[in-house]
């Protein structure tokens, strides 16, 4: 029998139903979890006229086992595709532009997420067509062997960037066997081997309430959003958790120093020093840690820009660091004149070791490195759209709490972690050095490997 | 007295009940210097702009690609601040130089308990800027090595391909960075006089975003304004364009498939056709997706987007390794966009998608800036785009139709891939 639900009766069903709502920074968001374990955040923008929902769960590159590369991507694309009465991609497009919707999905390491923006007056419409899109996508053979061919497509698309190409050639090295968890492209011929099974299996497996967070921003009424989540998204079957029915393998650790040369027509040297950092799981305090250490060394005035960049060879040099739960890549990347590209390598390397004199950062570059990163995240919250991307990246990471304590747990880091978390993973630990250049500098460079297309 | 009193408190407190908006954008000129200011009560950020108009048509073509680089050397130090880097470290501010086809400028964004000491620090990089001979070498390689020389795929060839050809017979078929050449015979004396005679405050626009005392900006942008120089006049963009009949250029690269992009003439954000123009564009790609990617596997992510020049582009671009069924396809889509009835109901969709952009690019500070000075150079009013949301809500498909038969004609293609897959005929046919 259907119930009726009236405009008036949503703010009664939203008190019946949720927990409590909990309040957090200073009511910028409110998060809640539904009977079916559905987390829900709520993120009110009044001056933005529109509603962004983010859907993400946590699987990605990372629950791919051999011959499966590539396989969460597809099953991501697929999502958007077609549902029980939109049955084909046709009409599933069709009922999207009725509504207004703009629809995208990504597919990273450890979460994939769909995310779709409407008019602040569609939220019901736009909760609907979410939760059909990823509980009853048709996963059709025929749809598959499309998407799969659109893939490939992008694949050749990518491969004919020399970056990505120098990226791949370094993260192959950094996670050896592992990389089929890390990287979402990387071989064709598992592309083929994905079957419907398959990703009915995926879906099956992680496409559960429990197993998502729903990020609901923009121009919503919050009592209102609650009821209508709980409506639409209540009946929503809890599964199993995929983790403790299927738990990941560890990661392959790097034991040694690797190197690789590309020669390709570049007319400045490229280069790419990467490590294995830290994990949430096993170091979470590493992983605020190696946050500011990126930003200490990417400070203009800093020791590190001062003599490689300013002073030194380098055109430019960035170092990022990507936390992830179980091993975070840390890397700095690096551009240099051609002429000088060997001399870079070694100076990078070196200054690297230098990094271990307690004196290398100064009082002042940790405060100035702290409050670049306060206001970085604060430039996240001034654009709905990057606050919700950072909230679901967050969330996949460690959860609701860690988005919330984020700013001050980057406050909390001393230069004592610093220095503990320079030297478990970057001072002395295996290094992957990765450079591109011309052919004449590829004959003289000295590394190990060189990799001649 | 006293239900005087209470009736205006009443009225006071009812109006302060009421949903006031949350930004307020004003335009003004203090002392010769153009401003636009948006207030943004309560955010935290400022974001500011300091724009020289012009762009490739301003300047001499020998010299591209100098009034960027002078702005990149600008903030590398100032004759009274050493340390520029560490007083930026120490502000937490971001200091960028943007160049575009018809504007440079240098942007700063910073945490609003910085303001005033950030300002500080932008006035005095436009005011007292160093030029040290040193720095302007570090900067022109850096320039070189990501601007001019940094590898681009296939997809970015056929796109600046596609731009030479269109824009041959004008200004914007240059790089707004320069070229390897005109940036290596640049001196430092060409940046010391460009900067004396150039970086005037008639060519320059101001753009402040965030929440800050109108009164209190003011009397920092006096200061600034007072000593800036005043140039000659500016002379007004020429007012037409005329690409000429479709060409075709293809590059030869033996690749797995084929990149394709073709350029078309576009109306500029402001004029009255942008609305309609920017509604057809989301429908061409929708059109382009569903035949192209959904249907027939032709292509990845066919793409149909708008440029933001004052002498604008329409853009269709896409890879395919079977581009002569490809691109039929393409013109027959075309062809039934501005041919067949469009129904209101599916138009609707387009609209709400087009204003669900445009809410993402003001999105933010920095957004907001960009679009403001964006709007005020190519547009010429800022005011449009405010006007830009409700515009869009009253498009009509007759209107999407007649624009897209009015720009999308005379397209110059450029392939990069293997010339025999090319349909020549075809790419010049429209």
């Amino acid at each position: 029998m259907a119930v009726m639900v009236r405009g008036w009766m949503l703010p009664l069903i939203a008190i019946l139903l949720c927990r409590p709502l909990t309040a957090a920074e200073e009511d910028r968001y409110q998060s809640t979890i539904l009977e079916n374990g559905l987390e829900l955040a709520l993120l009110p923008v009044r001056d933005t006229p529109v509603v962004i929902l983010e859907l993400v769960f946590r699987y990605g590159a990372n629950v791919q086992v051999t011959g499966q590369n590539g396989w969460t991507q597809l099953h991501a694309q697929m999502l958007f595709r077609s549902y029980g009465e939109s049955p084909s991609q046709f009409s599933y497009r069709e009922r999207a532009r009725e509504l207004g919707i703009e629809y995208s999905s990504l597919s990273r390491e450890e979460w994939t997420a769909v995310l779709i923006s409407l008019a602040d007056d569609s939220l019901a419409a736009g909760l609907e067509f979410l939760l059909r899109t990823v509980r009853q996508p048709l996963l059709d053979k025929d749809e598959i062997a499309q998407e799969r061919a659109m893939l490939l497509e992008r694949m050749d698309q990518l491969e004919s960037a020399t970056e990505f190409q120098l990226r791949r050639a370094a993260d192959h090295l950094l996670w050896g066997s592992s990389y089929r968890r890390q990287g979402r492209f990387s071989n064709r011929e598992s592309l083929d081997g994905a079957t419907v099974e398959q990703l009915r299996l995926l879906q099956m497996r992680y496409i559960i309430p429990n197993n998502a967070l729903l990020i609901v921003a923009g121009d919503i009424d919050r009592e209102e959003a609650v009821a209508q989540v709980e409506e639409i998204f209540g009946a929503w079957e809890r599964g199993y958790d995929p983790f403790r029915t299927h738990p990941l393998p560890g990661y392959i650790h790097l034991m040694e120093d690797r190197d690789t040369v590309l020669v390709k027509p570049v007319a400045s040297a490229e280069i790419f020093l990467t490590w294995q950092g830290p994990g949430y799981l096993e170091d979470p305090k590493g992983v605020s840690a190696a946050s500011v250490c990126a930003a200490l060394l990417n400070l203009r005035a800093g020791r590190f820009q001062s003599r490689l960049v300013t002073n030194g060879p380098l055109l430019q040099a960035t170092a990022s660091y990507h936390p992830q739960r179980s091993i975070g890549p840390f890397t700095i990347r690096a551009t240099a004149l051609m002429e000088n590209a060997q001399q870079a390598v070694a100076l990078l390397q070196a200054e690297i070791e230098l990094l271990a004199d307690p004196s290398y950062f100064s009082r002042r570059d940790y405060a100035h490195a702290s409050a670049g990163l306060q206001v970085q995240v604060a430039s996240w919250k001034d654009d709905i759209w990057i606050e919700v991307g950072q909230m679901a990246a967050g969330w996949a990471l460690a959860g609701l709490d860690y988005v919330n304590s984020y700013p001050d747990s980057l406050q909390a880091v001393t230069p004592a972690d610093v220095r503990k978390c320079l030297s478990n993973y970057l001072i002395g630990q295996p290094l992957v050095t990765a450079v591109m250049v011309d052919e004449g500098t590829g004959k003289s460079i000295i590394l190990s490997e060189v990799q001649v297309p | 007295m006293n239900l005087r009193f209470y009736g205006s408190l009443l009225i006071v407190l009812a109006l302060g009940c009421q949903k006031t908006p949350r930004t307020d954008t004003t335009g003004f000129i203090i002392d010769g210097l153009e401003v636009v200011f948006k207030r943004t009560p309560g955010r935290p950020l400022v974001a500011a702009g300091f724009y020289l108009r012009g762009g490739l048509s301003y300047g001499n073509p020998e010299q591209a690609g100098l009034e960027p680089l002078l702005l990149a050397t600008m903030m590398e130090g100032t004759l009274r601040l050493d340390e520029v880097h560490s007083r930026l470290d120490a502000l937490s501010a971001t200091l960028e130089v943007v160049a575009e086809y018809d504007y440079s400028g240098l942007t700063i964004s910073f945490p609003i308990d910085h303001w005033p000491a950030a300002w500080e620090l932008l006035s005095d990089i436009l005011l007292h800027p160093r030029l040290d001979p040193v720095d302007l070498e570090r900067v022109r390689d850096r320039i070189i090595s990501s601007r001019i020389t940094a590898p681009t795929g296939p997809e970015q060839d056929a796109a600046l391909n596609a731009n030479q050809l269109y824009y041959s017979r004008h200004h914007y078929s240059r790089h707004p960075w320069g070229s390897l050449e005109s940036l290596s015979l640049l001196k430092r004396r060409d940046l010391v006089q460009y900067y004396r005679g150039d970086v005037t405050k008639n060519r320059a626009l101001l753009v402040v975003v965030g929440d800050l005392d109108l009164e209190e900006l003011t009397s920092h942008i006096r200061r600034l304004a007072k000593q800036l120089p005043l140039g000659p006049d500016m002379l007004p963009p020429a007012l037409t364009f005329d690409p000429g009949k479709s060409e075709l250029k293809v590059s030869r690269r033996s690749l797995s498939r084929e990149h394709i992009t073709g350029l078309f003439g576009a109306p500029r954000p402001g004029h009255p056709d942008f609305p309609a123009f920017t509604v057809g564009l989301i429908m061409l790609e929708d059109l382009l997706y569903d035949e192209l990617h959904t249907s027939r596997q032709l292509a990845y992510h066919p793409m149909a987007r708008a440029g933001d020049r004052f002498f604008n582009y329409g853009l269709i671009s896409l890879s395919s390794a079977r581009p002569r069924e490809a691109l039929q396809v393409v013109f027959e889509v075309l062809e039934r966009l501005t041919v067949n009835p469009l129904p209101v109901t599916v138009l609707q969709g387009r609209i709400a998608v087009a204003l669900t952009r445009h809410h993402r690019r003001l999105a933010g500070a920095a957004g907001a800036r960009d679009q403001l000075a964006h709007w005020k150079i190519v547009g010429e009013k800022w005011e449009q785009l405010d006007q830009f949301a409700p515009e869009l809500q009253t498009v009509r498909p007759a209107q999407v139709q007649l624009v897209m038969r009015k720009y999308v004609r005379n397209i110059h293609f450029a392939v990069v891939g293997n010339p025999r897959n090319v349909p020549r005929k075809l790419l010049t046919s429209r």
